[in-house]
């Protein structure tokens, strides 16, 4: 989305060789990947390019940001319990559900940034899910204003929304749901932001079933299992949208002490609990409201 | 890298323990059980600002341990905050995002007077009209991979 006079095509273009870029770099998912080459490594220095490396700091910036709760070494975690494949390639399955226990942490992943390689501890696995899709937004928004000559632009991929430049008056209008898939023109909360980016991480999407137990895909590193808390969905505004998916997909690992943790840093955060309820913090409009 | 020259890099190393009892000592006897086979040095190059959280790391050289502190910017509030628009739904979702041409995935309406109003002929006191809902241009919500 762009505002002003603006070159759309070389807008899209430019995110489309962003995305490109980022899967091949970062993808579990992809044989062909820098990170998928890393998680072969078997604990062997890896050779890393400039945007893998840049995931990786990112990641480690996540994971020590939020006191750990969001950890890139949960890749082993989430491959054990089936999320080994591509979501959409995901069946259900009758294999029984293994858990590994915490997660090695962030502190294994070694960068080498001046020789451009990367060494995990052997038997790490790195996980960018966390991190890798808002980086690439903050990253696509500047890339498309760029290239575009727009006033401002919005970015949304896949729920995480990046702004860059000079919003609309008013701001960027956004519609909050739990599940990217509502249209804009769907029911629910709109707000306006003006910079930085929103997103939000939720346990009702991506779900699947392994002998009878229903998973999802953020993994609590204190636990290497699903997380089991009372929120089911965070959204969080931040000075950018890596940040606000740090603080959003923290929130939902926190549990109990979110809320709190999101006040003090003056994050603007919507909170849904197990149950439906909505607490609103941060200075988020309706913060101190509590609606069903 | 020398192990001199790493500890001027990052900057930051507060102390320098033996095995054991030093972490003990600082309660992460718990942690350095559990990553100590794991525990690399991560260098975050950034000087501390007032506002970073500092970040307890483990690095395992040789025979030692050391417990050092490195300092990480902390997640940022967005500088604009957030403003409420309204609740959207079917039937109330129209409107316009003021000055804004908006190009892109949904295209934004633009609201415009009903056909057939009339123009008021005498200049009256009128109550504000409320401002315009702007229609939501993107969704956040639970990320599901692109199919």
């Amino acid at each position: 989305m762009v505002t002003g006079a603006a070159d759309v095509a070389a807008a899209r273009r430019a995110v489309e060789s962003l995305l490109d870029e980022i899967d091949l770099a970062c993808s579990r998912f992809r044989a062909d990947s820098e990170l998928s080459a890393l998680n072969r490594a078997g604990g062997r220095w890896t050779a890393a390019g400039p945007l893998l490396l840049e995931a990786l700091d990112a990641a480690i910036w996540t994971a020590a940001a939020t006191g750990g709760a969001v950890d890139p070494t949960v890749g082993r975690a989430l491959r054990v319990i089936g999320y080994d494949r591509d979501f959409a390639a995901i069946e259900p399955s009758r294999e029984p559900v293994v858990r590994l226990g915490p997660v090695p942490g962030w502190q294994a992943v070694e960068l080498d940034r001046r020789a451009g390689r990367v060494r995990l501890a052997p038997g790490v696995e790195v996980d960018l899910g966390s991190s890798a899709k808002a980086l690439a937004a903050d990253r696509a928004a500047r890339a498309a204003r760029t290239a575009s000559g727009a006033a401002g632009v919005l970015v949304a991929l896949g729920g995480d929304v990046a702004v860059a430049g000079r919003a609309p008056a008013g701001g960027w209008p956004v519609l909050v749901a739990e599940d990217c898939a509502v249209p804009v023109d769907g029911d629910g909360e709109v707000v306006l932001i003006s910079d930085g980016g929103v997103a939000t991480s939720s346990t009702r999407v991506r779900r699947w079933t392994r002998a009878g137990v229903e998973l999802h895909h953020i993994i609590d590193p204190a636990t290497g299992a699903p997380v089991r808390g009372p929120w089911r969905t965070a959204t969080v505004a931040a000075a950018s949208c890596l940040e606000a998916n740090a603080a959003a997909t923290a929130a939902i690992v926190k549990g109990d002490g979110a809320a709190a943790w999101l006040a003090e840093r003056n994050l603007p955060a919507r909170l849904v609990g197990e149950d439906g309820c909505v607490v609103r913090a941060g200075g988020w409009p309706g913060s101190e409201e509590v609606s069903r | 890298m020398s192990q001199q020259a790493r500890k001027e890099q990052e900057g930051v190393v507060v102390r320098r323990l033996t095995v054991g009892a030093g972490a003990a000592a600082l309660g992460l006897a718990w942690y350095f059980t559990a990553s100590a086979t794991t525990a690399a040095p991560v260098a975050f190059g950034a000087q501390p600002a007032s506002d970073d959280q500092p970040v307890v790391g483990i690095e395992q050289l040789d025979d030692h341990v050391f417990v050092r502190t490195v300092h990480v910017p902390a997640v940022r509030p967005p500088a604009g905050g957030v403003r409420a628009g309204a609740t959207a739904s079917a039937s109330t979702a129209s409107g316009s995002t003021a000055g804004a041409r908006m190009t892109g995935g949904a295209a934004a309406s633009t609201s415009a007077a009903p056909a057939g109003a009339a123009p008021a002929a005498i200049a009256q006191p009128v109550p504000a009209a409320p401002a315009p809902t702007p229609k939501p241009v993107a969704t956040t919500g639970g990320s599901t991979p692109v199919k």
